[in-house]
Parts: structure tokens; C-alpha cells; sequence
């Protein structure tokens, strides 16, 4: 009985699902860059985003939680509005938030890229593809407000703008199906 | 007109006088400040605004993402461990509460059964005599375990059975505490062979906390991890099984950017209730993400062609085959965000690599993954599990596209070592000495001389010596017909370990090899399986049949590493047996596999040696000592193992760890 196979190689190979370690990177340095450029504007608001890298680190490398690292991104954010408050420089508070929707989406997505590959698997290229594209939307959006932002407008006060913020958030509201 | 009509139209509404209001406010300045609640105006929908953020967050913390759950097939199905039921029905008495009184009954009649089994095998005695000692409370010194059969039909007992259950609780745990004493005494008095003692003793002082947690006193960690085998089934795993080229299984929103509206809105409500301007702009960002998320394009997986490849042939059971996936875009637009799970049939081990790739195709590009698997018997083709999703990841699609590269392992039937055949044959030659005199070559005895017998058997020195005729006769050499039978019913499904692979691979690999042998050694050879799925493969000889019997073992669904789906159950009545029986050749031996995990096993042995078949039983042994429900169940199987023993009935008691063949020769020494 040839049965001597079965021990030499049956080892099965050991999976892990923890967040995807390129994407967490990014996210880590995408909200690191958020918190530094907020603490330049209003250095009082850096508590606040230090807080918030911490549990967006600590989310994605120690808990390996989704809920703690999006929870980080969003007290990043709060960092971002407290040093608007402060001081309205409105270049770096663009280029902050840009830096923490960038973090919240990867880390998201490294989460997901975890749980639906694993730690073994080969995800750089879906990873740079998906950063690049995310990225690349934000760069574009943030140029084009700040064009329009630099343009003198004149008679587009403050409450008209905001009215068509508004609207447009409305509108984005009615094709959500 | 459903309420989400509704709702679009009335956002819409709203939307488009915001935007006719701000156009205004754009085409005449005047009118802002005209309007003397304007100011006002716009820090109340500031403060709107801020608080639907709000709202939105609170949404994403506790909404999840949806998408697809991926498998895990690099590691094969978990098959139970022997004694999980009983160490279920204690995890539900003691920690659940439930069903305390059935599972109590189930597991006193149970071990009252192997306590008479194996004081009856101990003292050699009746069964009346056994239980008279089991309640007289004679065979043990242990006063905890001699009370368990004892005490069982007294009238104290009775109402000492109904004061627990008015008084509720620790009844159940001292319950626990006496099965777990009673098991380790039948232990030591059946002479059962267990890698380490549990101190019983030291149970006794267990506090309610950790009775609470669950925690057994010694190993902790064992029975976690008992407990986990069947609290953490993988149930919500969908399984992804296709008989289609190209299927899709879902198309689904992964609200992934849930929560993203909030950047925008928190940031533009507080720009605007403080007049920062900065942070209005800011808030722009979230809004154009909103906007990403919301544009998405349903990626084109039905344009992806999967190729597989093998770098062997004709793989054997127990094979490493390396295994090429090649997965080319021809879909004519790109894939931005492709996740690949090649989901590697259940009984298949990865050992190797990974079976995954998460990449991104150009139309035309292609992507390679390479790992390397264990085959087991049987004929496979599997999918490609494909989610892919847009730039975004908005929109996940889900496909199963199964490549044309089916595969077929098929154990070789090797001739590795001589089998044991007993004298029980057919009337043609063979290869088994039997105990009739005739042409042959071993000496048997002389005989008087009976006209017609062949010249060259004639003792010619006898004839000198006494004048007399006489013909020697030799041992004749015929063959048997063995028909191997396997017991493949769910119970049989049982491993050592979650890796472990089960009894029945187990019984099929031995027997493959063993069906070579028997084979080669000039018996006709059959094959058959008790199971609701008849299998029946009558014994016979010639190349063809040993070529039919090699497909057999790979494919027949009796034979399969997998168990039979739940709906059998259904089923149970009919007696698995009976097709065996009604085909089974009266003159043939029976080399019956089975794990002996329960008393039909062995009862299918003892019946079809009483019916004149001489049988041989092989058992892997699979069962382990670590909770108090796998003890039990290796006591059971040693009981059944001398009950058999005592029948006459050759039992192959053999750990699947060491190598059979040894197994094979040691019992020779002992049966020759």
C-alpha cells in the first residue's frame, strides 16, 4: 500500500485575509498628508488629526478593522474643519480633503481586496490600478473647483454658491437608483 | 407610482429650484441682498446640511459593504471528527440549555450500551450478567462512575431527576462531570489506548466561570476548537457550482462609497455656517467623488477567456499537479478591477501558491496565476469565480466561467504487496492454498491408490516397498472471489483533523492498491458500496475489468471524497444493505472498509459472516482522544473491534498515519 504520499506534502496552504498592504500604505500616507497640511493652516487642529491617523493606522494594521479605520478617516476630516475655522487658507484645505477621501477609499478598498483575496495573492496591479484612478478623479475634480474657485466671478457671492452646491447634491440624491 | 418615483421627483424638485434660486442670485446681485432673510436663510440650509452629513456617517458605520464572499478552496471541506455529536449534545445541555433531557437520555443509553459492551468483553459473560454488574456497581472502584448506571433506575433517582429540573442548572454540569468521570473509568477498565490521561478530579473544582466559558480545566484551546468546528460552519459561504461555460451570478451596488457624501456636506454646511470659503471649496471634492461613485459601467466579464492547463497528463490520486490559469480580456474594453478566486474542487488540497489574482486587463492583455494542487479520484471541472467591478468599485459583477479543461484522476490500481486471502474459493485456480487435496504443489497427504489417478502422482516408493498403490495428493491452489465493500454512508465521512483526509479516502486509496494485489494474485475482484447510491461492480477478471474497476473508483458518486448531500438522510430507512446482499455471490470473501464509526458498520460485518461469507474487516482508525466525546467514540470503536474479534471475523485495525502494508503483515503473522 502505497500510502506514504499522504504525509510527505499535504500541507495545505495557510490564507490570511488582512487589509491588502499596498493599498493601507497609501491610505496611511494619504491621511498623514491630510493631517500635516491641516496642522500648517491651524497647528490647534492637529490633536484632532493625529487622533484620527492613529485609529486610521491602527485600523488598518493592528484591529484590522473596517469600522475603526473609516471612523479615522472621518476624524481626520473633522481635523480638516476645525483648521477651517481657524485659518481659511483655501488651497491646503482642498488638497487635505482630497488627501482624506483619497484614505477613506483605499482604505476601504484595501479592506475589501483582503477579504475577497488574501494576503498571498498577487493584488498589486488591481491595487495601483484602483489608486491611480482614484486619485487621478480627485486631481481633476479639485483643479477644476479651484479654477473656478480663482476665477473672478463677481457676482457669485457666498449664498448663491452655496445654493449650487446644494442643488447639485439634490441631483445626485435623485439618480442614486 | 411607487414611493421612490416619488421621491426622485420631488429631489429633483427640489434640486432645480436651488439651482433656478442661485442663477437668480448669479444674474442680479441685487436680489441676495434684497432679500432681507437671505443671510439667515442660508446658514439654516448650512445647518441642514452639516446634519444630513451627519446622518450619513452614522449610516456608513453601521451599513456594510456588500460583496461578494469569496471562498477559500486551498483548503479542503472540513469533515467532522468522531465524538462531535456527543460533544455537541453536551455544549447544548450545558451551555445552551437546550434539549437537556433527549440529549440526556441519547448519552446515558449510549454509554450504558458500551459499558455493557465492554464488561461483557472484560469478564466474558452475558449481557444479563453484565448489566447486573454494571448496576450492582461492581466493576469499578470509582464511586462517581460505579453511581452512573447504578443509581439510573432507582426511584430516588426519578425524583431526584425531576427536583433538578424544577431546580434547573447545575444539575446539567454535574451531569457533565459524572459522563466525563464514567468515560475516563471505562477508559482504564476497557484497556482503550489514549495518547494522554484527563485529570477528572480536578474537573470537579471547576468554577461556575469557567463552566461558563466552557473551559475544560486542562486544554482550553481543544475544546475551543471543537466548539468552533461546528459554531463556525461556513454556511454563509455561498458555493460556487456551475455546469455552464459562462454563468453570472450576481450584478449588485457595493455601496463602498457609502458615507462619501458626508465629506461634502459636513464640509460645505460648516463653510457656510462660519463663511469660510476654504472650506467650501473643500467640501467640492466630495461632492465630485459623489458624483464618481455614481457613474458606473457594468463590467463586460463575458468577454474573458480562461484557459487551464496541467503540467501532467494523467494524474494519479495523491499527485501534485502544477495548474496555468491564463485569463485573456477579449472583451474589447478594459477591466479595471478584476478579483479571481479558481474555486479547486473540495477534495482537492492547494499546496502551492494561491489560486487568486486581483489585476487589472486591457482589452486584449492577458494575466497568468500558477499554484500547485493534491488531486484526489474523480473527474473534475471547475470554474473561475471572476468579480469584477468599474473604476469606481460602485458595481460589482459577479461570474463563474468554467474553462473546457476538465480533469480526470484515476488511482493506478498498483500491485504493492501480497493480501491476506482467506480459503474460501471458487472452483477455479488460483493463488489460495486450500485445504483439499489434489494437482498442486505443496505436499498434502498420501492416499489410497483410486483408478484413474494421473501416473505422476502415484508414490512409486511405496509401491516398491509394500507393493501397494497409492497416490499422493498435493494442496490445491484455486481462486477466491473477493468483492470489496465499502461503507460510504455519511457517518463514514469522518476525519482526524480538519486537514486530515476522511475515512473514506482513506478506505479507497488502501483499497485501490489493495484491488492490484488481489488481482494479480489470480482472485476475481468485485466492488461494491452500501450507501443510497447502489454501487455494485460484480467480481471478475481479464484486463478489462480491471480497467472498469479503475474508472469506478474515480468516478462513481458512492466513491466520491464527498459526502453524500444532506437529502439522503431522507432516504435512511431502506436499508443500505440490501442490494449488497441480494448480489452478493455466496462463495465470495468480503474485505469490507470501514471506520466502524457506529454499530451498523460492524453489524454489516457480523450478518454477512453469519450468512457463510468469510470476512475481512479494514478499519482505519480516525478517531483522537482530545474531549470527552472523542474519547467516547474511540472507546466505541475499540468495543466494536473485539466484538468483531471475538466473531472470528479478521479485523485490519490500522492508524491511516503508518502505512498499511505493515499493517498488512503484522496481521499475517497473527492470522497464519
Amino acid at each position: 500500500m502505497s500510502f506514504d504520499i499522504q504525509d510527505e506534502e499535504f500541507s495545505a496552504v495557510e490564507v490570511t485575509h488582512s487589509p491588502a498592504r499596498f493599498s493601507s500604505i497609501i491610505a496611511v500616507a494619504a491621511a498623514l498628508l491630510a493631517v500635516v497640511t491641516t496642522a500648517l493652516v491651524a497647528p490647534l487642529s492637529a490633536p484632532v488629526g493625529l487622533f484620527g491617523l492613529a485609529g486610521v493606522a491602527a485600523g488598518l494594521f493592528v484591529f484590522e478593522s473596517e469600522r475603526l479605520t473609516i471612523a479615522g478617516t472621518g476624524i481626520v476630516f473633522v481635523g480638516i474643519v476645525v483648521a477651517g475655522f481657524f485659518g481659511d487658507v483655501p488651497e491646503f484645505l482642498l488638497f487635505a480633503s482630497l488627501a482624506t477621501i483619497v484614505a477613506f477609499d483605499l482604505g476601504s478598498n484595501a479592506f475589501s481586496v483582503g477579504r475577497q483575496m488574501s494576503d498571498q495573492t498577487d493584488t498589486q496591479r488591481g491595487e495601483a490600478v484602483h489608486v491611480a484612478a482614484t486619485v487621478f478623479v480627485g486631481v481633476m475634480a479639485a483643479g477644476l473647483s479651484y479654477g473656478l474657485y480663482i476665477v473672478p466671478w463677481g457676482s457669485l457671492t457666498v449664498p448663491a454658491l452655496t445654493l449650487l452646491l446644494l442643488s447639485a447634491l439634490f441631483f445626485l440624491w435623485s439618480i442614486r437608483q | 407610482m411607487d414611493i421612490e418615483t416619488v421621491l426622485n421627483r420631488l429631489l429633483i424638485a427640489v434640486g432645480a429650484i436651488l439651482f433656478a434660486a442661485a442663477a437668480a442670485m448669479i444674474a442680479v446681485p441685487d436680489l441676495s441682498s434684497a432679500l432681507p432673510s437671505a443671510t439667515q436663510g442660508v446658514f439654516l440650509v448650512g445647518i441642514v446640511a452639516v446634519v444630513t452629513g451627519l446622518g450619513v456617517v452614522r449610516r456608513r458605520l453601521r451599513g456594510e459593504v456588500e460583496e461578494t464572499v469569496t471562498p477559500n478552496p486551498e483548503r479542503p471541506a472540513g469533515n467532522p471528527m468522531p465524538g462531535e455529536d456527543v460533544d455537541r449534545m453536551l455544549y447544548e445541555m450545558t451551555h445552551l440549555r437546550q434539549g437537556v433531557n433527549e440529549n440526556r437520555e441519547h448519552l446515558e443509553e449510549r454509554l450504558e450500551n458500551l459499558a455493557v459492551a465492554v464488561v461483557r468483553n472484560r469478564e466474558d459473560c452475558s449481557v444479563e450478567e453484565a448489566r447486573r454488574i454494571l448496576q450492582a456497581g461492581e466493576w469499578t472502584n470509582n464511586e462517581t462512575a460505579a453511581e452512573f448506571f447504578r443509581s439510573e433506575r432507582t426511584a430516588a433517582q426519578e425524583a431526584g431527576l425531576s427536583e433538578s429540573l424544577l431546580s434547573g442548572t447545575d444539575d446539567v454540569a454535574a451531569f457533565e462531570n459524572r459522563f466525563r468521570v464514567t468515560v475516563e473509568e471505562l477508559i482504564e477498565v476497557g484497556d482503550v489506548d489514549v495518547s494522554h490521561s484527563v485529570d477528572v478530579e480536578e474537573e470537579t473544582d471547576r468554577s461556575f466561570f469557567d463552566r461558563l466559558l466552557g473551559r475544560s480545566g486542562d486544554d482550553g484551546d481543544d475544546e475551543d476548537a471543537v466548539e468552533s468546528n461546528w459554531n463556525d460552519s461556513n454556511s454563509s459561504i455561498p458555493s460556487f457550482d456551475t455546469s455552464e461555460p459562462f454563468e453570472d451570478v450576481s450584478l449588485q451596488h457595493t455601496n463602498r462609497w457609502l458615507g462619501v457624501t458626508a465629506f461634502a456636506l459636513v464640509a460645505v454646511g460648516a463653510g457656510v455656517v462660519t463663511f469660510t470659503p476654504g472650506l467650501m471649496l473643500a467640501g467640492t471634492v466630495g461632492v465630485a467623488y459623489t458624483i464618481y461613485a455614481r457613474v458606473s459601467a457594468v463590467p463586460r466579464t463575458e468577454g474573458l477567456v480562461v484557459e487551464r492547463e496541467y503540467d501532467v497528463d494523467d494524474p494519479e490520486p495523491g499527485d501534485l499537479v502544477e495548474v496555468t490559469l491564463t485569463v485573456r480580456n477579449e472583451s474589447g474594453s478594459m477591466l479595471p478591477d478584476l478579483r479571481m478566486v479558481d474555486v479547486v474542487p473540495d477534495a482537492f488540497v492547494v499546496t502551492e501558491g494561491v489560486p487568486r489574482l486581483h489585476t487589472a486587463l486591457q482589452s486584449g492583455a492577458q494575466a497568468q496565476l500558477e499554484y500547485t494542487v493534491r488531486v484526489e479520484r474523480g473527474e473534475y471541472d471547475w470554474p473561475l469565480l471572476v468579480v469584477a467591478r468599474d473604476f469606481s468599485g460602485g458595481v460589482e459583477r459577479t461570474s463563474l466561467v468554467t474553462p473546457e479543461a476538465g480533469m480526470r484522476v484515476v488511482p493506478p490500481l498498483r500491485v504493492t504487496n501480497d493480501i491476506p486471502v482467506r480459503a474460501q474459493t471458487t472452483q477455479y485456480a488460483g493463488d489460495v492454498d486450500t485445504k483439499q487435496g489434489g494437482a498442486g504443489l505443496e505436499f498434502h497427504s498420501v492416499r489410497e491408490y483410486r483408478p484413474g489417478d494421473p501416473m505422476n502422482r502415484i508414490n512409486w516408493k511405496q509401491v516398491a516397498s509394500t507393493g501397494e498403490l497409492a497416490t499422493i495428493d498435493f494442496r490445491q491452489e484455486k481462486a477466491a472471489t473477493v468483492t470489496i465493500l465499502f461503507d460510504t454512508r455519511q457517518s463514514a465521512y469522518i476525519s482526524a483533523g480538519v486537514d486530515e483526509p476522511h475515512a473514506v479516502d482513506h478506505s479507497v486509496h488502501a483499497a485501490s492498491d489493495m484491488f492490484g494485489a488481489l488481482y494479480d494474485q489470480g482472485n476475481l475482484v468485485g466492488l461494491a458500496a452500501f450507501d443510497t447510491v447502489p454501487c455494485w461492480y460484480a467480481p471478475g477478471a481479464g484486463s478489462e475489468h480491471l480497467e472498469n474497476a479503475r474508472v469506478l473508483f474515480a468516478q462513481h458518486p458512492a466513491l466520491s471524497p464527498r459526502p453524500p448531500e444532506r437529502q439522503d438522510h431522507e432516504s435512511q430507512y431502506i436499508d443500505p444493505m440490501t442490494h449488497v446482499r441480494r448480489r452478493l455471490p455466496s462463495t465470495s470473501q468480503v474485505f469490507l472498509f470501514s471506520p466502524l464509526a457506529d454499530d451498523y458498520a460492524a453489524e454489516v460485518a457480523r450478518r454477512l459472516d453469519s450468512e457463510g461469507h468469510l470476512v475481512t474487516v479494514i478499519s482505519p482508525d480516525v478517531t483522537v482522544d482530545e474531549t470527552v466525546g472523542q474519547r467516547l467514540t474511540r472507546i466505541e470503536r475499540t468495543a466494536r473491534v473485539r466484538y468483531l474479534r471475538e466473531r472470528g471475523i479478521r479485523v485490519m485495525n490500522w492508524d491511516p498515519d503508518g502505512q498499511l502494508s505493515l499493517e498488512v503483515e503484522k496481521a499475517q503473522t497473527r492470522w497464519a
